[in-house]
């Protein structure tokens, strides 16, 4: 047997010199990538924070009056962009409008969202009548740009220059995953 | 490592090469630490503000889609995903015990914080693993308890998961992972972990493995390892990997080669099963990513509670988790009436987090009239839920 496999082996390396190599053709050029127009619009998010004077069990002495100001600012600031997030990435669902969000076909209730937001500006921060903190943050955004994909080098360097890229986090790999997020705790 | 690579491209190829400069004004309270200590902290601010301009990194953990009865309950995190070395003080002024400082920075010299403070680090601990068949390993030094520390090491290393190793073995169950969840649950508790690590060396014998078309047969060794992830909650199983590799050549390592060194490494059989780590480790981590972050409350000082994850898991001040209440009156039995199936969790509000350090973090509780409700053992995720 072991005969027969070692002047079989011979037989084929002798015949690999009749063939024939095709040399890939250099001009071979990748067709280039049809972008559509970029269309910028500006998206507006708010966010709010509350200055926090609950009931709070002797404790509120541990926090001035101003540092729970400073608390509330800054709670207002990071909720604007966790509002603009939402707003990117389409979250948020208002008017009975559907959401094509990945996450939310599978599961209804919850989404996870895991992003980057570029470019997004604080336009306004003041505080309300109800002594609350709003914030607003603005940015332009390409209504157009590919979403949900790491881009290439090259990619990159073609995106404009505001540019929205995020994934939305789903289980998707091992035994694990299948119990994905709603493992710990889940209602309806 | 996706964020990172992802946040470094878009610093890279999109920041405009001459942009302006972006100002941002930063503010803080003067007290105790004086004037100095304010300013630090309104830099720190502004800064903060400016890399949440440059990229920010945003996670959220959201209800959506079909309303349900109660309030949802949200979890969220805001952080700056790039930092700025170089800055400028434009101005400095003081309104009543607060000052504020404008600061001016270039762009373009926006870094990447990198990936490794941007996600929760979960907290494992790892177990000594069953060996099937000890006299295939006795060329290797302990591989019981060395492989599972090499194992944390790694994991470490991918600055997803802060880990300690235990004394404590859990037995395998005959035909793989430890059915004693009770075991898991204790080992869990005693090293504050949400999820524990077993395992078992199922085989590492010698082979002749095919070579030259079958004409010659080469010394090989082949290394079997099941790696099983246990939820430290419920002691479920949540994720079983079984990893194979071979190593061709020589086939003995020796005792005088510590595992995981460069000398254990630079034999065929030592590489072959650090190789087989790197791949369980790269699937056991893709199986636990989904699982939301966890901790517990270990203190509750009245609106303000004390989770026992801090600075080296990744949390930080301004994060929103779910709180959640886990009565202990409320303990679901099956068959056995020593073993809890689980216990009855509520949803009870949200917690802000004010105040950061390595081994735990302080948060607000909202609404403040749960903070009654909420004890030691209690726990903190990030996740959603609807609320009372």
């Amino acid at each position: 047997m072991k005969l027969v496999v070692a002047l079989a082996l011979a037989a084929t390396t002798l015949l690999t010199a009749c063939g024939t190599v095709r040399m890939p053709t250099m001009s071979a050029k990748p067709a280039p990538v049809q972008r559509a127009q970029p269309v910028i619009v500006t998206l507006t998010a708010t966010g709010y924070g509350a200055v926090n004077t609950a009931l709070c069990q002797g404790e509120c002495d541990r926090i001035s009056p101003a540092q729970r100001k400073l608390l509330a600012m800054r709670a207002a600031r990071l909720d604007a962009y966790r509002a603009m997030a939402e707003q990117v990435y389409g979250v948020r669902v208002e008017g009975g409008s559907t959401v094509g969000s990945l996450a939310l076909k599978d599961d209804s209730f919850k989404v996870y969202i895991d992003a980057f937001i570029r470019g997004a500006r604080v336009t306004n921060n003041a505080q309300r009548d109800d002594g609350t903190y709003e914030t607003t943050v603005e940015m332009d955004f390409d209504t157009n740009a590919p979403q949900m994909q790491v881009p290439t080098e090259a990619q990159a360097s073609a995106q404009p220059a505001v540019a929205k890229n995020a994934r939305t986090l789903v289980g998707n790999a091992g035994p694990g995953a299948a119990y994905g997020a709603s493992f710990y705790h889940a209602q309806q | 490592m996706f964020g990172g690579a992802l946040l470094a491209l878009l610093l890279a190829f999109n920041a405009p090469a001459q942009a302006a400069p972006a100002e941002a004004e930063g503010v803080a309270l003067i007290d105790e630490g004086g004037a100095a200590r304010a300013r630090q902290l309104a830099i720190r601010d502004a800064l903060e503000q400016l890399g949440l301009r440059s990229a920010a990194r945003v996670d959220v953990a959201a209800g959506s889609g079909a309303k349900p009865a109660g309030k949802v309950l949200e979890s969220s995190r805001v952080q700056p995903g790039a930092e700025f070395d170089n800055y400028k003080i434009v101005r400095e002024w003081q309104t009543g015990q607060l000052l504020h400082v404008r600061v001016a920075v270039k762009e373009e010299e926006a870094r990447p914080r990198g990936n490794i403070n941007l996600a929760y680090r979960k907290k494992i601990v790892v177990t000594p693993f069953h060996v099937r068949s000890s006299p295939q390993l006795d060329d290797i030094d302990n591989i019981a308890t060395r492989l599972p520390q090499e194992l944390l090491r790694r994991m470490g290393e991918t600055g997803k998961f802060l880990g300690k190793d235990s004394p404590y073995v859990i037995a395998p169950g005959t035909t793989g992972p430890a059915v004693d969840t009770a075991a898991v649950r204790r080992i869990a508790g005693l090293y504050e972990s949400q999820f524990v690590i077993s395992g078992e060396i199922i085989d590492a014998s010698n082979f002749g493995k095919p070579a030259y078309y079958g004409l010659l047969k080469k010394d090989a060794r082949r290394i079997e390892i099941a790696l099983y992830v246990h939820d430290g909650l419920s002691g479920a199983l949540v994720a079983r990997r079984t990893v194979v590799a071979e190593g061709v050549g020589e086939r003995r390592i020796g005792r005088d080669k510590p595992f995981g060194s460069a000398s254990f490494a630079a034999t065929p059989f030592g590489g072959a099963i650090l190789r087989a780590l790197d791949e369980g480790i790269a699937q056991i981590t893709r199986d636990i990513a989904p699982l939301p972050f966890m901790a517990k409350v270990v203190q509750v000082q009245g609106e303000r509670i004390f989770i026992d994850a801090g600075s080296t898991s990744s949390v930080t001040p301004g994060d929103q988790l779910v709180l959640y209440r886990a009565d202990a009156r409320q303990q679901v039995y099956g068959n056995d009436p020593l073993v809890p199936l689980g216990t009855v969790e509520a949803p009870l509000g949200t917690v802000a987090i004010v105040q950061v350090q390595p081994g735990f973090a302080i948060g607000r509780i909202e609404p403040a009239s749960a903070a009654k409700q909420v004890s030691a053992g209690d726990l903190v995720r990030f996740d959603v839920a609807v609320g009372p």
